[in-house]
This record gives structure tokens, sequence and C-alpha cells, in this order.
């Protein structure tokens, strides 16, 4: 597998001196409710509301383009938590990063996340950004979203191309199909056949 | 216990440009060859442009978890630090399945010249690089060129300029493909510099050829299968060609591990693993090893044995060593909207046709510091792949390594997209071996099998980066006098993975080589290798169509044998 980012994991435990009072002017874009459906099992609903509020943080609902809801980035992000053919260790840092940002909110503001209001939490994920953890997870998030963006909408996000609409994008033809997409593309990989003919392919 | 399966004629190690024309040549010429490829066979109907796909997952490579690969490195201390890819994430592997990383190449084909068969005669000694000539000349290998740009389909269109190599046909068989209009901008600053930029050759087709369609012009070739049959891999241009004859047997997903003697100097069975992970063998007269050069490398020195203490064929410690890249560093500049006319920033836009566009001006050329003459390099020009994820993944840090993020990081992705071109450059130098650049089984790390991991070393010359930063120049002269912004370029020791040769250099001195001039080994009479491994030194021009050539060469050495 490719791996998106190296091991070395930073200890956010190293970053969380000297964070409170930092004065932050923030402008506070809409965030989009948490009304997603799917196989979240994966998530404590905690995660999922710090995903869904850091997904918009990154790529805020500012009427300049299609939204995090509407591009279905949390869909994404649930399909690629539950792929097997990814590293675990990888997937696992995402969710780690879910649980550091909620204990960064209870070292800061002796609350958990959800309790927070809306212009805290702004704060919380931007002193976050200015952790070397931090930047490093958020950092991986904005992958994400980047490839839920482009992603062929046969992967359920990106539906009906919007967002290679509003970029002018024009994807490669031909485009994947439910019989060749990733993972069923793998099955080659486990292929027992002795090719003496074309006729076998 | 073991499975074996009949005796074949030939048995080859790998299925990539340097296997493909043996498999080729000795299936039509009635011999039984069996193929052992590591990877799966990917159909022409699966290659669809999906990045997901191509890109972000290992699906025409190894799962890194499973295969680990260790990169030696300096480093600031100038120590030599081993770290597997695993765990950083810098991943080697190339196209692992049938037809190997043929099918992913961008196909930018270029012939060495005569000067790169005799380095060491022509330029001299460099201290502390390995240079020695090759024991064939280029007119050895002229036929041999000639056939690939047949066989696989080259198309490109002959300009005379003073690098030109001398050539038995007048032209390419195959004309040029389609160009973007920026092509006709890059000859305009040539010939205002007055130097040689002259069109890329490509093994790409542009028209139909056989059962293989013309290029339909996706904008997505380089790292992504063809879905035309139009470029040149190993898979279409050769294999499917060989399986035709009835005499030619694949078996995909066969990870050969071990080459077994039989006390006598000679290879009697490959052993693999099959795509359940149990071990098979087979026998064969002849064994032909093309996995890419560093697997090349780790699968014989994996065969130690009594006669072969140091791995197969490494008597004389030569495996691994001498190992090179075709690398030098990259560069590019930035089109914006605002300054073109309507009608141009549209011809600029269109995607899919390309730029082929090479600089020859300086192959050689005298050094302005020393007034000494020097094996230079090529600079080709190049759209940025039109790889929407990674273009996006590579936008989000400043130019200070600071994230970008939130509505403002959206505006510049946004005016990226839709009114800035990048056109790149790509500089290739003659990245010269020397005792630092080599190839070794790690002595720790294991891959799934249990096997040991190849560890590459990969130091370079300071010459390569001396001569690189020279030939970025001048491509950034060019890119300034077409008028485009925000130029840059960076020269880096650090090679691609996806280009690499050496390790088992060919010679006459059974001493200083592990092949003979036939690709032989000097110590194994029934073993070949014919990837890029032979290359003693590798010209400054990708090497892809001289491995498909030196392969035919060698085909033809084992059919006079049999």
């Amino acid at each position: 597998m490719k791996r998106l980012i190296s091991k070395t994991i930073h200890s956010r435990r190293r970053f969380l001196s000297g964070l409170i009072g930092a004065g932050l002017a923030i402008n506070l874009p809409l965030i989009s409710s948490c009304d997603y459906s799917g196989n979240e099992g994966i998530l404590t609903q905690r995660q999922k509301k710090i995903a869904i509020f850091t997904l918009n943080f990154l790529w805020p609902d500012d009427d300049f383009g299609p939204n995090i809801k509407k591009i279905r980035v949390f869909e994404y992000m649930i399909w690629m938590l539950n792929d097997k053919n990814i590293d675990p260790e990888e997937n696992q840092y995402i969710i780690n990063g879910l649980n550091w940002v909620n204990e960064t909110a209870m070292e800061i503001y002796n609350q958990h996340f959800e309790k927070l209001k809306n212009r805290n939490k702004f704060k919380l994920i931007h002193k976050v950004s200015n952790m070397e953890w931090g930047e490093s997870w958020l950092s991986k998030m904005l992958s994400i979203i980047i490839e839920a963006m482009f992603a062929d909408p046969v992967y359920g996000s990106n539906p009906e191309g919007i967002v290679w609409q509003w970029f002018n994008h024009n994807p490669g033809q031909p485009r994947p199909a439910d019989n060749n997409k990733y993972p069923i593309i793998l099955n080659r990989k486990k292929e027992n056949i002795i090719f003496t003919s074309l006729d076998q392919l | 216990m073991p499975k074996s399966r009949k005796k074949y004629d030939i048995c080859v190690i790998g299925s990539g440009a340097g296997a493909g024309p043996v498999i080729y040549e000795l299936s039509k010429a009635g011999y039984s060859v069996v193929v052992l490829e590591k990877g799966p066979w990917f159909r022409t109907e699966d290659f669809t442009k999906d990045e997901v796909t191509a890109i972000r997952r290992s699906v025409y490579t190894p799962n890194l978890l499973d295969e680990k690969q260790v990169i030696e490195d300096k480093n600031s201390d100038g120590k030599w630090i081993g770290r597997n890819t695993y765990d950083t994430g810098n991943d080697f592997w190339n196209g692992n399945c049938v037809g190997g990383s043929s099918n992913f190449m961008s196909g930018y084909f270029q012939r060495f010249k005569p000067i790169d068969f005799r380095l060491l005669s022509e330029f001299g000694e460099i201290e502390g690089a390995n240079i020695v000539d090759w024991p064939i000349s280029y007119e050895d290998m002229e036929p041999y060129y000639t056939k690939v740009e047949k066989t696989i389909g080259v198309s490109g269109r002959i300009v005379k300029h003073k690098h030109l190599e001398p050539r038995s046909t007048p032209d390419f068989p195959y004309p040029p493909l389609a160009e973007n209009i920026v092509s006709s901008w890059i000859d305009n600053a040539a010939n205002k510099l007055d130097i040689d930029i002259i069109p890329m050759p490509r093994a790409i087709l542009s028209q139909p050829k056989e059962d293989r369609n013309a290029c339909v012009y996706s904008n997505y070739c380089g790292s992504y299968g063809c879905s035309s049959d139009a470029k040149g891999s190993s898979r279409i241009a050769l294999i499917h060609d060989a399986i035709k004859t009835g005499n030619c047997t694949v078996i995909p997903n066969a990870k050969v591990f071990y080459l077994e003697t039989n006390g006598s100097k000679k290879i009697i069975k490959a052993w693999f693993y099959n795509s359940e992970n149990k071990k098979e063998f087979m026998h064969a007269d002849i064994f032909v090893v093309a996995a890419q050069a560093s697997e090349s490398s780790r699968l014989l020195l994996m065969s130690k044995n009594k006669e072969f203490p140091n791995g197969l064929g490494n008597n004389n410690g030569q495996i691994g060593k001498n190992f090179i890249f075709s690398a030098g560093g990259v560069g590019g500049g930035e089109f914006y909207r605002e300054d073109f006319s309507g009608d141009d920033w549209l011809a600029l836009s269109v995607p899919g046709v390309f730029v082929n566009r090479t600089m020859h001006e300086y192959y050689q050329f005298t050094d302005p510091a020393t007034g000494k003459r020097l094996k230079g390099g090529t600079v080709d020009f190049l759209f940025e792949h039109a790889n929407a994820i990674t273009k996006s993944i590579n936008q989000k840090w400043d130019n200070y390594g600071n994230l970008k993020f939130g509505s403002s990081y959206k505006k510049n992705l946004k005016r990226y997209f839709t009114n800035v071109r990048k056109l790149k450059f790509e500089v290739f130098v003659d990245w010269l071996p020397t005792d630092n650049c080599f190839v070794d089984l790690d002595p720790k790390v294991k891959d799934k099998w249990g096997d040991p991991v190849v560890k590459i070393r990969i130091g370079n010359h300071p010459h390569d980066i001396k001569v690189g930063k020279f030939l970025a120049s001048q491509g950034e002269k060019v890119l300034k006098t077409m008028g485009a912004k925000n130029i840059y370029s960076g020269i880096s020791g650090t090679p691609p993975p996806n280009l690499q040769a050496g390790g088992c250099r060919f010679g006459n001195d059974p001493e200083t080589s592990v092949l003979d001039k036939n690709c032989k080994s000097h110590e194994v009479d029934n073993l070949y290798v014919t990837d890029g491994s032979f290359m003693p030194t590798g010209g400054s021009v990708t090497y892809t169509w001289t491995i498909y050539a030196n392969s035919f060469r060698v085909a033809d050495k084992i059919l006079k044998r049999l």
C-alpha cells in the first residue's frame, strides 16, 4: 500500500504548553449540521462531531464552491476508515487525531469538544494547527478532503462530478466502473491462472 | 510438497521491458518459454484513468506492509542511514504486473548516443566514479534500436542537430503525436536562444498498429496503464504476440525467490511462491532474469549455495555494485490566464495533446569554469500532470512549509486550476556509478515470505549535481524566454525510483563485471540478465528504449546458441 504519512507520529503532549489565552481573530463560517448517514460505526459520536467540524474548518462553507456536505467528504472518509486494504496504522492515526483534539479541549477548556461553543471550537482547531502533531494530522485530514473532492463519483463522493465542474477539471477517460474500481481490481492479485492463450484474458 | 511442472526451454523471470523482447523472440522462434511474473495480469480494460487506483493506492505496486525496501541515504552528520520504505512512505516499487513498469511509463524514448558507449575514453576518469566503456558500441546496438521503433512502435520526427545519433532509417515509423501550442513557443524560444531543442520521440502510437489503437489523448499517460493500447508496453506490444504463438506460458502472481544450481554451475530450478504463497519450482534449460535492476540483483544475492556462497554468479563480489539512476532534477514555470489573449489561453489549456520537446544542445558541453569538455545531458519539457488530487495536495503547503487551508486555500486552488498552466522540465544527467550507490540484502528487514528485502544505497557523485545545475539553468532560460513566471528548479541527488539500472554490469573482464558482453553471467553458463542491470553507465536519457533494444540483442545471442 502507499503510505500517505510518515509512520513517525508526533506525540501530542509535547506541544500542549502555553495554549490558553492566545487570542485569535477568526471568521466563523457556517458549519453544516451532523446529519450524515452511512456505516459510521468505526467512529464514536464524539469522534464523528470532531471529524465533521474539522473537515468544515479546513474547507469552510463560505459560499465559494461545493461544501463538505455536498461533496460527501465525511462519507468518503468513513469509506476510507473501513477499507481493510489501507494500512491500519494509517487509519488509526486519523482516529487518534480525533481523540487528541478532544484531549486538547479538555486540557485547555476543561470541557469535551462537543460542549464547546462554536467560537472556541474554532480557536481550538486553530491552536491545533500550530502544533507539530496538529499540523501533520490536519494535513492528513485535508488530503482526505482533496481525495474525496477529485475522486470519481463511483467512490461515493463528488456526486455527478460537482467538484470537477467547479474546478473546470477534465477527468480522464475511461473512468472507473463498478467492475474495475478499487478495491475490486485488487482481485487480480489473487488470480491463480496459467495463461497460454489470450482467450483466457 | 512443492509442485513441479514440465521443463521449458527458457524460463524468464519478470515481464517488463527487459524481459519482453526475449519472450517475444524465443516464442516466435518456436521455443517453449515460461514467464514467472511476480505481479498480476491487468487487462487493458482494467486500465481506467482513476487517480485513486493508479496513484493513491497500492494497486500496481506491492503493499508496503508486506514488502518493504530499505533506502540508505546520508544524514546531516555524513553517516549512511537505512530506513525502510514502510516507515518513510518513500515507495521505491514500480509496476509489479505483467508488462512491468513499461505499462506505466510516459514513453519518452531516446536512443543513447555513440559517446555514451565509451564514456571513459571520451571524457576520462573522474575521481570517485567507476566509469568504464561499454563492451559493445553504438553500432552493435543500432539495428535493435531500429527494431524497437518498428516492433514497440515509436512516433516522432527526426530533426538534424549536432548531437543526432547515426540512424539506419531516415525517420520514425510513426508520425509525431499531436502537440499543444506551447511546443511552438518552445521552438521559438530555442530559435531566439540559438540552441537545439528537438521533438521528443514517444513509444506511443500515433496511428493504429495491428490490434493496437492509436493514442486517444486521454491526458493521463505517465503512471497510468494505457486504455487504447497505443503505449508500447511489453505486455501489449510483445507478450500478447508471444502468447499467440502457442509457445509461451505466463504465470502471474509467481514470486521467484531462489535459483537452484546443480553443483556444476548450472541453474536447474527457479523456485517461486505462487498466488497462494505456496512454494513451487520450474525447470528450464536457460534462465533469464529481468525483474527490474534492484530486484534482479536481490534475487541473485539471495540464491546462495556452496558453489556461490556470496550469491549466484557473485564469486567476484560484483553483484549489486555500481547501481545508477536516470535523474538530475526538475524545474518549471507558470503561465497565467490574464497574460494571454482568449484564443492563446484556450489553445494552451487544451488537455491531452503533448509538449514533446527535449533540449539536446548540451549533451556534451564545455565547462565555462575550466574550459574542459564535459558530458552533459538533456532537459525534457512537459506539462504538470493532470492528476487533480496530487496537484491539490502539492498546493497545500506554502513556501515556508506551513499548511494552507480554509477560504484562502480554496481561492488559491480554484485559481490554480482555472488560471494557471504549469510547464515543467526534467533534467537527465549521466548519473555516475560510485561505491556509494549499490544494492545489497538488508540484514534485518524481511518481506512477508520471510526473505531479506533489498537495501539500496542512493549516494550520488558531486559531478552529477554540478552538471544538473548547469542544465537546469539552461531550462530556466528557455522558460524565461517564453515569458513564463514563477520559474524555479531544484537539483537533487535523490533519485527517482522508477529509472534504475546497473548492479550487474556487463564487461569483458570477469573480475570486474557480472555479465559478459552478451549479458550472460561470467560464472553461470545458463543465466542471462536482460533488464537495465547490465548498464555500466546510463547515458543522459531515460533507459527504457535501450533496455528494450538490448533485450532484443540478447535474444538474438540466445537464439544463436540454441
